[in-house]
C-alpha cells in the first residue's frame, strides 16, 4: 500500500502534471479570449457576416473592396497625419521635459507628480476636460489664446481643427509616460561619461548632443515604436470627443471598423480592416526597428 | 542514518556532454565523504542527484538500501546546506529552522525541542528572532547548518558551505563542522573545491575531474599515492612539481640528475616531487640544480619559486589562467618549501636535494602512476 | 530594447530621479523657468476641472472663464449622485476591478511560476503563444471576443467585463520575469525541506515578490478602472454599466450642465488618483515596464 501511495503521489507531483495544473487556468482564459479570436478574426475577414445571421465565404472580396472605399482611405490619411504629429511631439516633448526634470532642484517632486498625473487620468476624463478647455465659447484655451491675439478657434467642432485638437489632447495625456521612461534612462547614464566630457571641455549643449542623446538612442527607438503603435490604434478619444466628426473629419481606422462591426453589422469587412491595420503596424514597426538599428548604438 | 550508494550513475544535460559519467560510489553509514575537484568536474551534480534536485540519465541511487531514483527530495529524508545558504529572507531564524519540520507536520512541541537543541549546538539562541538580512556571514552559515540539523535526516549534503566565509572564519567553521559530525555521526557528503577542507574534514576523499572519479581514498593515501597525474597536480598546495624524464637501465634520468629505479622501464615518464620534499642539498645525495626567482616567506615556512633544467609536465589540474613563472628556453618552473632558516635570496644558484622514495612516477601516455 | 532592459529601466524610474537637495540655501535655478510652465500646462486642465465642478451653472457660462474658485457649490456632487445611478456604477466598477485584480494576481502567479520554474511538456510553445497575444492589437480580436462572450450568455452582465480579463499575457510575462530573478536555491531548499510546488509558491516565492505583485495589482486596477471600449461594446443596461461607460452616457444626457459633468468625473477619478499618490512607485514601475495606459 505504501508503495502504491508513493506511486500515486509521484504521478500527481510529476512536473508535467503540476506545470499544466498551474498554467492551465490562465492558459485557458488566454486561449479562449486571445488566441481563438485572433484566428477567428482572420476567418471573419474572408466572410460576409453581420454577427447575427449565418456567415458565408466571400474569399478576398473584403480586402479587394478596401482600396475602393473612400471612407477607409480617409481614415488611413487621418491616422497618418495624427501619427506624424503625435509621435514627434510626445517623444521630443518627453525628452525635453525629462532632461529638465533630471536634476536635484527644490520642489522637483511636485514638478514630477504634475507631469505624471495625466498618465493615470482615464481617457474619458481627459476628453471631458479637453472638451471643456477647448469649448469655443467658454473654454480656457480660447481665452488664453485671445490674450496673445490668436483665435478664437472652434477646436473639436471645426473640421479643420478637430484632428489637431485630438493631437494636443493625447499628447497631454501621453507625455508623462515618455517622461517616465526617459527619466529612468537618464538615471542610467554613468556620471563618469558626463564628467569625462566636461573635462574634455564640452559645453552643456555639446554634452547633450554628443553624450546624452546617443546614449538615449535605444530608449528613443523604443518610444518611437511604442508611440506609433498606440497612435495607429487611436479610438477612445475619437469616439468620445468627436464621434468621428465633424462629418468624417476625424475618422480613423479603428473607429471606422467599430462603426462597421457594431453599428453597421458588417463584421467581415471590419475584420479585414483590423487585419490591414495590424499589417500596417507590423510593417511600420519592423521598418522603424531596422532604421533604428543602423542609427542607434547600444552600450558595449 | 543510512549509507548512500551510487551505481553507474550518468547525468547528461545535453546530448554530447556528460556532467557525470558512470559514477559508482558508496558512502558508509556515518561516514564523512568529500567530493573534491575543479569547477565543472561534476561534484555538485553528484550531490544534487543524491538530493533529488536532478534526475539521473541512467544508473541507480540508493539511500539506506532503498532505490530513490523516483523519490522526491521531500521523501528522501536528506538535508542540504547550500553554498549561498538559501535562507528564506522573509522568515526569522526560528521559522527558517522550523520550516522543514512544519512542512512534514511534526508536532509543535517536537519542533520546539529540536529547534532549541540545534540552536544550542550552534549558538543561535540569541538570533532566533532575527531575519537573515540582520545576520553576519558566519551567523547565516550557522543557521543554514541548523536548518539541516533540526531535520535529523538520514544524510547531510553540503555544497561548498564554507566558500562564502572569510579565511579566518572558514578555519573556525571547519573545526566546528568536524565537531558536529563527531558528535552526531550522520552520513555526510561534502562538496568542495578547496583541498585543505578536503584533507582536514574527510574520512575519505573522492577526487573528480570531467565527470569521472580520479581517485577514492583516505586523505593521506590520496596525498601520498596519487594514482594519476591529475590527482598529483590537484591535491597539494603548492602543487607537486612535475618534470619530464626517462627511465631506463635501472635509473630515472632527469636533467643532470640520475635516480635509482627498480621498477619496469617506460620510455617517457613524468617525475613528481612535492615542494616540501625539496631541501637545500647538504650532503652528497641526489640533487637538482635550481635558480631562485621569487621568495615568499610565510613565517613558519618559505615558499621558493625558481627554475631548473628540464621540461615541465601539465597535470591537467592547472587553473585555466595560470601563468608559469618562468618559461624561457629549456628551463622548467618548480616550487620548493624550505624551513625559515634556509630562506634564499632571489637570483641564488643552489642545488635541491631529493629523497628518492618520495619521488612519484607517472606514465606520460596513460597518465597513470607507475610502480610502488 | 529587450524586456530585461525595460524592466531595469522601470526599476530605475521607480527609484525616482536625483533627490531634492537637503537643507541649505535656496538657490533659484533657471530650470524653474522651464519647469513651471510645463507643470502649469499639465495641471491647469485638472485644476480647472475641479474649479468648474464647484461652480453654479451660470458661473460656468461666464466669459472670460474664472481660474479662481468663485464659489463652493458642493451641492453639484450630491446632485450628481441623485441624478445618475452613480453609486451603482461605482460599485459595479469596484466589483469588476477587484475581481480582475484578484484573478490576475492568482492566475498569473500560478502560470508565471510554472513558466519560470517548472519544466513541463509544451511549456515553450504555450509561452510563445501567450506572448503572441501581446503583439496583436485588441481591435483585431474585438469582434470574435464579443462573439465568444455572447455565446457564453455574458453580454450585458458584469461577467462580460470580468471573465476575459481574469488573466492576461502581460501579467504572466511580468511575473515570470520577476520569478526568474529569485535565487533558485531558495526553492530547492524548500523542496528538500518537504514543501510541495504549491507550498513553495505561496510560502517562499510570493512572499518575496511583493513589489512585482503590487505593480501588477496597481496596473490591473488602473487598466480595468479606466477601460472604456470593451464595456461600451458589451454593456447596454445602465444598471450594469461601469463608471467610465456610465459617465459617457451621462455626458450625452447632460450636455449643458458642465458643472455636474465635472463633478461626476472628479469623483470617478478619485480612486485611481488616490492609488496613484499612495502607490506612485509601483505605478511608475508598471508604466515604464509596460507602456499600458488606461
Amino acid at each position: 500500500m505504501a508503495v502504491r501511495g508513493a506511486n500515486i503521489r509521484r504521478a500527481v507531483t510529476s512536473d508535467h502534471v503540476v506545470g499544466w495544473a498551474f498554467a492551465s487556468p490562465a492558459v485557458l482564459l488566454i486561449v479562449v479570449f486571445g488566441l481563438i479570436p485572433i484566428v477567428w478574426s482572420a476567418l471573419l475577414s474572408f466572410q460576409k457576416t453581420n454577427l447575427l445571421s449565418p456567415a458565408h465565404w466571400v474569399g478576398l472580396a473584403n480586402y479587394r473592396a478596401l482600396p475602393k472605399d473612400p471612407l477607409f482611405e480617409q481614415s488611413m490619411v487621418h491616422s497618418a497625419i495624427y501619427t506624424v504629429l503625435f509621435v514627434p511631439f510626445s517623444v521630443a516633448g518627453g525628452l525635453l521635459t525629462a532632461v529638465a526634470l533630471n536634476r536635484p532642484l527644490r520642489g522637483i517632486r511636485i514638478y514630477r507628480t504634475a507631469v505624471f498625473v495625466p498618465v493615470v487620468v482615464s481617457t474619458i476624463a481627459t476628453v471631458i476636460i479637453f472638451l471643456w478647455v477647448f469649448d469655443p465659447n467658454f473654454g480656457l484655451a480660447n481665452w488664453l489664446l485671445g490674450k496673445v491675439g490668436l483665435g478664437p478657434f472652434a477646436f473639436f467642432t471645426s473640421s479643420n481643427g478637430a484632428l489637431y485638437s485630438i493631437v494636443a489632447m493625447t499628447v497631454w495625456g501621453w507625455i508623462g509616460f515618455n517622461v517616465i521612461v526617459y527619466l529612468a534612462a537618464l538615471q542610467g547614464i554613468p556620471r563618469e561619461l558626463v564628467e569625462a566630457a566636461e573635462i574634455d571641455g564640452a559645453g552643456a549643449l555639446g554634452i547633450f548632443r554628443n553624450v546624452t542623446l546617443p546614449l538615449l538612442g535605444p530608449v528613443t527607438l523604443f518610444l518611437v515604436v511604442w508611440s506609433s503603435i498606440n497612435a495607429l490604434q487611436l479610438f477612445d478619444e475619437v469616439y468620445l470627443a468627436t464621434n468621428g466628426g465633424p462629418g468624417t473629419a476625424t475618422y480613423v481606422p479603428v473607429f471606422y471598423l467599430y462603426k462597421l462591426a457594431f453599428q453597421g453589422g458588417i463584421a467581415g469587412y471590419a475584420a479585414a480592416i483590423a487585419y490591414v491595420l495590424f499589417a500596417v503596424i507590423l510593417v511600420l514597426t519592423i521598418v522603424q526597428l531596422m532604421v533604428g538599428k543602423r542609427m542607434v548604438h547600444y552600450a558595449p | 542514518m543510512a549509507e548512500v550508494r551510487l551505481e553507474h550513475v550518468t547525468k547528461r544535460f545535453s546530448e554530447d556532454v556528460a556532467a557525470l559519467d558512470d559514477l559508482t560510489l558508496e558512502v558508509a553509514d556515518g561516514e564523512f565523504l568529500i567530493l573534491v575537484g575543479p569547477s565543472g568536474c561534476g561534484k555538485t551534480t553528484a550531490l544534487r542527484l543524491v538530493a533529488g534536485l536532478e534526475k539521473p540519465t541512467s544508473g541507480a541511487i540508493a539511500i539506506g538500501g532503498r532505490i530513490v531514483n523516483d523519490v522526491t527530495p521531500r521523501d528522501r529524508d536528506i538535508a542540504m546546506v547550500f553554498q549561498n545558504y538559501a535562507l528564506y529572507p522573509h522568515m526569522t531564524v526560528h521559522r527558517n529552522l522550523a520550516f522543514g519540520l512544519k512542512e512534514r507536520r511534526t508536532p509543535k512541541p517536537e519542533i520546539e525541542r529540536r529547534v532549541r537543541e540545534a540552536s544550542a549546538i550552534l549558538g543561535l539562541d540569541d538570533l532566533l528572532g532575527r531575519r537573515p538580512a540582520q545576520l553576519s556571514g558566519g551567523q547565516r552559515q550557522r543557521v543554514a547548518m541548523g536548518r539541516a540539523l533540526v531535520r535529523e535526516p538520514k544524510a547531510f549534503l553540503l555544497d561548498e558551505p564554507l566558500s562564502n566565509l572569510d579565511a579566518k572564519l572558514r578555519v573556525q567553521m571547519r573545526a566546528e563542522l568536524k565537531r558536529i559530525h563527531q558528535r552526531l555521526g550522520i552520513t555526510t557528503i561534502y562538496v568542495t573545491h578547496d583541498q585543505v577542507e578536503a584533507m582536514t574534514l574527510g574520512d575519505r576523499i573522492v577526487v573528480m575531474s570531467n565527470g569521472r572519479v580520479q581517485q577514492i581514498g583516505k586523505p593521506q593515501e590520496v596525498y601520498r599515492r596519487p594514482q594519476n597525474l591529475f590527482v598529483a597536480g590537484f591535491i597539494g598546495s603548492p602543487p607537486m612539481n612535475l618534470l619530464r624524464g626517462r627511465c631506463a637501465d635501472g635509473s630515472i634520468r632527469l636533467g643532470d640528475l640520475d635516480l635509482p629505479w627498480s621498477g619496469p622501464d617506460a620510455a617517457e615518464v613524468a617525475v613528481g616531487f612535492r615542494p616540501e620534499d625539496l631541501r637545500p642539498a647538504g650532503d652528497g645525495g641526489p640533487s637538482l640544480e635550481f635558480v631562485v626567482d621569487v621568495v615568499e616567506p610565510l613565517g613558519n615556512e618559505v615558499v621558493v619559486h625558481g627554475t631548473t633544467a628540464g621540461t615541465a609536465v601539465e597535470s591537467g589540474a592547472e587553473e585555466e589562467a595560470e601563468i608559469p613563472l618562468v618559461a624561457e628556453g629549456a628551463r622548467a618552473a618548480i616550487t620548493a618549501v624550505f624551513a625559515p632558516a634556509d630562506e634564499p635570496a632571489p637570483g641564488d644558484h643552489m642545488r635541491l636535494g631529493i629523497v628518492p622514495d618520495r619521488v612519484h612516477l607517472f606514465d606520460l601516455h596513460t597518465r597513470e602512476a607507475i610502480g610502488r | 530594447m529587450s524586456e530585461i532592459q525595460t524592466i531595469e529601466l522601470a526599476e530605475r524610474a521607480a527609484e525616482g530621479p536625483a533627490a531634492e537637495p537637503k537643507g541649505g540655501r535656496f538657490l533659484f535655478s533657471s530650470w524653474h523657468l522651464v519647469l513651471i510652465p510645463i507643470a502649469v500646462v499639465m495641471v491647469i486642465p485638472l485644476v480647472w476641472m475641479v474649479i468648474t465642478s464647484l461652480q453654479t451653472l451660470d458661473q460656468t457660462r461666464h466669459y472670460p472663464p474664472s481660474l479662481v474658485p468663485t464659489s463652493m457649490q458642493v451641492r453639484n456632487y450630491t446632485d450628481v449622485l441623485q441624478q445618475a445611478p452613480f453609486a451603482r456604477w461605482f460599485v459595479n466598477t469596484l466589483v469588476v476591478t477587484l475581481a480582475c485584480v484578484a484573478g490576475n494576481l492568482l492566475f498569473c502567479s500560478l502560470a508565471g511560476y510554472a513558466f519560470a520554474r517548472i519544466r513541463f511538456f509544451g511549456r515553450e510553445l504555450a509561452f510563445i503563444l501567450i506572448l503572441a497575444t501581446l503583439m496583436v492589437p485588441f481591435q483585431v480580436v474585438i469582434i470574435p471576443t464579443f462573439l465568444i462572450v455572447r455565446s457564453l450568455h455574458l453580454i450585458d452582465t458584469l461577467g462580460a467585463l470580468i471573465l476575459p480579463n481574469l488573466a492576461g499575457a502581460f501579467g504572466i510575462f511580468m511575473l515570470r520575469q520577476f520569478f526568474r530573478t529569485l535565487p533558485v536555491e531558495l526553492e530547492e531548499a524548500a523542496r528538500i525541506d518537504g514543501a510541495s510546488r504549491l507550498g513553495i509558491l505561496f510560502k517562499i516565492v510570493l512572499p518575496l515578490s511583493g513589489p512585482a505583485l503590487a505593480t501588477l495589482a496597481v496596473i490591473t486596477f488602473m487598466w480595468t478602472w479606466n477601460d472604456f471600449l470593451w464595456p461600451l461594446i458589451t454593456i447596454y443596461n445602465p444598471n450594469n454599466m461601469t463608471i467610465q461607460l456610465g459617465l459617457a452616457t451621462f455626458q450625452g444626457a447632460h450636455q449643458t450642465n458642465t458643472n455636474l459633468r465635472m463633478a461626476a468625473h472628479v469623483m470617478s477619478m478619485l480612486p485611481v488618483l488616490l492609488l496613484f499618490f499612495f502607490a506612485q512607485r509601483y505605478f511608475i514601475r508598471g508604466i515604464a515596464t509596460t507602456g499600458l495606459k488606461g
